[in-house]
């Protein structure tokens, strides 16, 4: 039997685990429609009953709100908790075959999930990340071109998306110029068809899929006649137990990696240009010395981390916080929640680049610790450096309302900026 | 007397996951593996450095940064 922490003599063994879920339920729709800061402000309101709360929504699952729960449960994955199924409302239940389906490497644990990540890791190294400094500078300035003299921008649809959606390009080797059409089956699988029906959204999406798919089958056949240095050539080379991954996988992987970088991503930028878009000064501050900028991306990073990852109990027993979890519980981390736990970050809500520096946990913990993390780092400061250097002063337009949501990744819509006009680079 | 030992970092490799805090802070003293793991490269420090050491080990998020004494200087 593996058990953690047997002998803490703060835990009372006795506590019914019923009892205490109803003691310590609350109301939570870890899928809704929420402001993002008025959702950390109710997280916050848990904390403050306990630490480790109960929504009894789909399966159920605990809330890990203290940064030292969260970092307890994440640090253990593998070691009485794993991944799967990594949705706080358990299993997917729609009865598709891609509903069930393990994700590489990200639903995998244990050794299957070591072998993937010893040969993905090396491909996301930060000497090969900084290598892709160069293109992905260009994806940037290409994107501000196409607003900058309007003096106006939707900042989502203008630049966090599609430049985090078309980083994966650059990423895999591919060529610059299909930045545009990355883009546009991205869109059509985030959003669907604006004004469309249903039917329309799902017949375009499956299109995107299928273009998508055989657009990436053809940059395979492409380096299976001259093999690249790319991470393309890589992912075709991975062999586990003997066997490389078939069509269907890197596919999978392929998306897997793009979206996951794509989402948070894109929210870390639009929440940060909301925020700053009401903050001139630190906008400002940011570039005043040359270390700032570093202090700032961690600092954003904490007060941003859209990512709240979910753990499921695999030993007999583990014990987070002051509950005692049996085998089959789930433990929801949101992640932004711990980054702002006031116990290690005095008035957390606020933004402050000089804070005493205790560790965010933007990344995850741990075996599934974000793999794109030297890749997200550089795309925030390349961000930041790229707009300033275009846009030295913006204010969020406030005839738009920025709205929020939950979800495998929170995010935000709706985040508009208005700037003295410039000129589009070469113009 | 502990304030003539040298000081060198330690990385427990079974927690280091590569999240490049030290090599980003410290270059004198780690650099990333092929992977982005960490490894210690830079010489021993004095004793004297112990409290920037400190700062640089307690950025790790997962705590495998710990500082220890490798004998005693000139």
């Amino acid at each position: 039997m593996t058990t953690t922490d047997e002998t803490d003599p703060s835990i009372d063994l006795s506590i019914d685990l019923a009892a205490l879920k109803r003691e310590r339920h609350v109301d939570y729709d870890p899928f809704a429609a929420a402001d993002l800061q008025q959702n950390l402000a109710r997280l916050a309101e848990f904390r403050d009953m306990n630490t480790m709360t109960y929504s009894t929504l789909g399966e159920g699952f605990w809330i890990a709100t203290g940064y030292d729960e969260v970092v307890s449960v994440l640090r253990r994955n593998n070691k009485g908790f794993v991944s799967y199924p990594n949705n706080p409302l358990g299993e997917p239940k729609d009865g598709t075959s891609a509903a069930k389906k393990k994700l590489i490497p990200i639903d995998l644990d244990g050794t299957e999930h070591r072998q993937y990540r010893k040969l993905l890791d090396p491909v996301f190294s930060p000497k090969n990340m900084n290598a892709l400094e160069p293109q992905i500078r260009k994806l940037a300035n290409d994107l501000i071109d196409l607003w900058i003299e309007d003096g106006r921008v939707d900042f989502v649809e203008g630049f966090a998306f599609p430049f985090s959606a078309t980083t994966v390009i650059v990423l895999m080797g591919w060529p610059l110029a299909d930045a545009h059409m990355m883009n546009g089956w991205v869109t059509t699988l985030q959003h669907g068809v604006t004004n469309g029906s249903q039917e329309e959204t799902i017949k375009a999406q499956q299109a995107a899929v299928t273009e998508c798919r055989n657009y990436l089958m053809t940059m395979i056949e492409q380096r299976r006649q001259a093999p690249a240095e790319d991470f393309t050539t890589m992912l075709m080379n991975i062999e586990i137990n003997g066997r490389k991954l078939d069509d269907d996988e890197l596919f999978d992987t392929f998306l897997l990696l793009m979206l996951a970088g794509l989402d948070t991503v894109q929210s870390v930028l639009t929440q940060i240009f909301a925020y700053l878009g009401t903050r001139p000064d630190q906008w400002d501050e940011i570039f005043a010395e040359p270390e700032t900028l570093d202090l700032a991306v961690e600092e954003f990073l904490r007060w941003t981390a859209p990512a709240p990852p979910n753990r499921n109990v695999v030993d007999d027993y583990v014990v987070v916080g002051d509950v005692r979890l049996p085998r089959g519980e789930r433990v929801h981390c949101p992640i932004g929640a711990a980054n702002r736990d006031p116990k290690y970050f005095p008035n957390p809500d606020e933004v402050d680049f000089h804070r005493p520096v205790k560790p965010h946990l933007a990344f995850g913990l741990g075996p599934h610790r974000c793999i794109g993390i030297h890749l997200a780092r550089l795309e925030i400061k390349i961000a930041f450096e790229e707009l300033r250097a275009r846009m030295p002063q913006f204010t969020l337009d406030e005839s738009f309302q920025p709205t929020g949501h939950l979800g495998f990744a929170w995010g935000m819509e709706n985040v508009h900026l208005k700037f003295p006009a410039g000129k589009r680079s070469g113009a | 007397m502990s304030d003539e030992q040298a000081l060198t970092y330690v990385i427990d490799s079974e927690l280091c996951a590569g999240h490049g805090r030290c090599y980003a802070l410290a270059p004198e003293s780690f650099e990333a593996d092929d992977s982005g793991y960490s490894t210690v490269t830079g010489a021993a420090k004095p004793a004297a450095e112990r409290e920037g050491m400190h700062f640089i080990a307690g950025q790790c998020p997962e705590e495998a940064i710990s500082i220890h004494a490798v004998g005693v200087t000139s």
